[in-house]
């Protein structure tokens, strides 16, 4: 009785080793098959920056405010990307349908202001849409910049579509004036950045004699004036974010490989320094400075999953700029919106003047 | 006696351990086994040879079955993508993507050559044509003669793939991290992989600079060419990008991960490189650096476009193609 009784539990064991072995092979699986991105509400973030930023996540925005993120609860316009925050904390968004995208004015608790953009003008011919991206604003948050995709040659002349940088009152037709005739068949004007003072940083894509696509920082001094390239095509620089100072630049240079560097520079009499790298062989895309100047957000991935994740430099454009810290884990922001950061002035103290 | 027995149970009790850890691991990779006999080890054949030769004069030397190169020798491969949605039947499929890469297992430096899918050339399978038409004209044994013949070269192994196959495989990686080149916008895509009439258009914009693309978004990017000056060659230059990120990828992978490759791909891979061997590519896939990966896509002066009938071709220039080919690849 005691021998068959060993045989059995001999033969389970037999069977569960069978199973054990079966169940460590499925636990070797890579993190890159195995870990998906959580969303951002289900996440806290790793140290606390002041003030709320916001960024997008699977055509949903976010808002980070004191380590903890809350979703904005945006209608279902299409997958919202690329907010920007206006001087009194509002946003500007890009509702991203397959066929079009639409700029909107939402309130910072996710109510929709206005429809600022009207893109959708046939389901049959779609070819008659239209792309709206990269929405910023003058310092008073008066005049909207966007990069849009017209004006496009008649149905079926071409297959020409590239980006122009247009920009309009946020009370009236935002995509008003054409400021820029980009190189057709490259992607066009992007990325606009107004500066104080007038003048207008963006990104103007061109072909290089070899025939590669090249991004290039270009600069306009008044609106419509003559357009000064500030970077070599070599550089392949875009993503230009200027510091609240006005003259302090952060970019992404590529060079035409597959790692980009991080940048700063300074844009002093229409003209460009010498850039110093503040991170080298990185996926960085998307900078934004902090409102008072003290650091520079990015995005970057943080491990084989290539999910992007959000990353601060304090004192970046200083001698003293720190390493670069992960501020989100586990998400998987989207790399083609910048995060935006709206930090109150803060109010005069009581009695002082 | 008594000893001689304890030893016996010993062993039969070890064995029966072994047994079952084995049937554990075989039942955990059983499914993808038989995926990866269906789509590993593909034999090339051998095809009629045309009559009369199309090669204007050069050599034709069309040889698709030969001994596989030792395990630390260069070997050639031909990378064959194609649209396999619903315009097309009965395998009859053009080859949108053709990319014949050299790996050097030793020094671990790779060449991708990107072939223009419009180039204008003989044919192995006869006539002269788009090359991209070798893949419909007698699969790949079709597409390999064809290289071989025109181009000089030596080919050792070849792997092909459908849009859904390169979809899937991406999704199943998790995406792939790739710096866009610049906007790619284009009205004219065609919205075959989903939908009801595979002629139909979809538009597309694909934001530049770093991104985490979904198979969705990596297909759109290496697919789109109505919105970009370069046409074709600007496909290739962005279909070389997302190899080279799948590859960085799949440096990540481990052999637990097979099964769920290889069932995301499995109706639309194939290759005749063989099941043990892809185990052993896997590492040095993981071993190659960016820096020792040389491009190579033949713009002009090495092609010039032309109208042949109403279709647009590309010419090639073979006084300048095959030197510069062959600096890489060697000459046959």
């Amino acid at each position: 009785m005691i021998r068959r009784l060993n045989v059995l539990l001999l033969l389970m064991a037999m069977v569960g080793f069978g199973i054990g072995v079966n169940r460590y092979i499925a636990q070797q699986k890579s993190t890159v098959v195995t870990q998906k991105a959580s969303k951002p509400t289900e996440t806290r973030a790793k140290f606390v920056l002041p003030g709320t930023i916001f960024v997008a996540q699977q055509g949903q925005i976010y808002a980070l405010h004191a380590g903890n993120f809350t979703r904005l609860p945006l209608p279902k316009l299409g997958d919202w990307m690329q907010p920007y925050v206006l001087p009194d904390g509002s946003l500007l968004t890009v509702a991203h349908q397959p066929s079009y995208s639409d700029l909107y004015h939402i309130s910072a608790d996710g109510k929709v202001l206005a429809q600022l953009t009207h893109n959708h003008v046939s389901d049959k011919t779609i070819q008659l849409n239209h792309w709206v991206y990269w929405p910023s604003a003058t310092a008073d948050g008066l005049t909207v910049f966007a990069s849009h995709d017209r004006p496009k040659p008649a149905l079926n002349a071409s297959y020409e579509i590239d980006f122009s940088i247009w920009s309009g009152p946020l009370a009236g037709n935002v995509v008003a004036t054409r400021q820029t005739t980009p190189d057709p068949y490259t992607g066009g004007d992007i990325q606009p950045a107004p500066l104080p003072g007038g003048g207008l940083l963006y990104v103007t894509y061109s072909m290089s004699a070899d025939s590669h696509a090249v991004a290039q920082l270009a600069f306009q001094a008044t609106p419509r004036s003559n357009t000064v390239v500030l970077t070599s095509p070599e550089d392949g620089c875009s993503s230009a974010a200027v510091a609240p100072d006005g003259s302090t630049i952060a970019m992404v240079c590529t060079a035409d490989t597959q790692t980009a560097k991080l940048k700063i520079a300074h844009l002093v009499g229409g003209k460009l320094d010498t850039p110093t790298v503040l991170v080298d062989s990185c996926l960085c895309s998307a900078p934004v400075w902090a409102p008072d100047g003290s650091g520079l957000l990015y995005l970057a991935p943080s491990d084989a999953t290539g999910h992007f994740q959000m990353w601060w430099v304090k004192n970046a454009g200083l001698p003293t700029a720190a390493p670069p810290k992960q501020v989100t884990r586990d998400v998987d922001l989207d790399a083609n919106s910048a995060p935006t950061w709206y930090l109150p002035a803060p109010s005069p103290a009581p009695g002082g003047s | 006696m008594r000893l001689r027995r304890r030893i016996g149970l010993g062993l039969l009790i070890v064995f029966g351990f072994v047994l079952s850890g084995g049937i554990g691991a075989g039942s955990y990779y059983f499914s993808t086994a038989l995926v990866a006999l269906k789509i590993t080890g593909q034999k090339v054949g051998s095809i009629a040879a045309p009559s009369p030769n199309p090669n204007g004069g050069r050599t034709a030397t069309p040889a698709p079955a030969t001994p596989p190169p030792a395990p630390d020798q260069p070997f050639t491969i031909l990378l064959l993508g194609s649209d396999n949605d619903a315009k097309f039947s009965g395998g009859s499929l053009l080859t949108q993507s053709m990319i014949l890469a050299r790996v050097d297992p030793v020094s671990r430096k790779v060449t991708m050559l990107s072939i223009p899918r419009d180039l204008y050339v003989p044919l192995y399978s006869g006539g002269t044509d788009k090359i991209d038409k070798a893949y419909a004209y007698g699969g790949a044994d079709s597409a390999i003669a064809t290289v071989e013949m025109d181009f000089g070269v030596h080919i050792d192994h070849y792997a092909w793939i459908g849009l859904q196959g390169l979809t899937n495989l991406i999704d199943k990686v998790d995406g792939v991290d790739v710096i866009a080149s610049n906007p790619v916008l284009d009205d004219y895509y065609p919205a075959d992989m989903s939908g009801s009439n595979p002629y139909d258009f979809e538009r597309v914009c694909v934001l530049p600079g770093a991104q985490h693309m979904t198979g969705a978004q990596a297909l759109q990017y290496v697919r789109s060419r109505h919105g970009d000056l370069r046409g074709d060659f600007g496909r290739s230059f962005r279909q070389q990008q997302v190899l080279l990120a799948l590859r960085a990828k799949a440096k990540a992978l481990t052999y637990a991960d097979i099964p769920d490759v290889a069932a995301a791909i499995q109706s639309d891979f194939k290759t005749d490189v063989g099941i043990t061997d892809v185990g052993s590519l896997m590492p040095l896939a993981g071993n190659i650096s960016l820096d020792n990966v040389t491009q190579v896509v033949l713009l002009p002066p090495f092609t010039r476009g032309q109208m042949i009938g109403a279709q647009d071709v590309l010419m090639p220039n073979w006084d300048l193609i095959l030197p510069e080919v062959h600096k890489y690849f060697p000459a046959t």
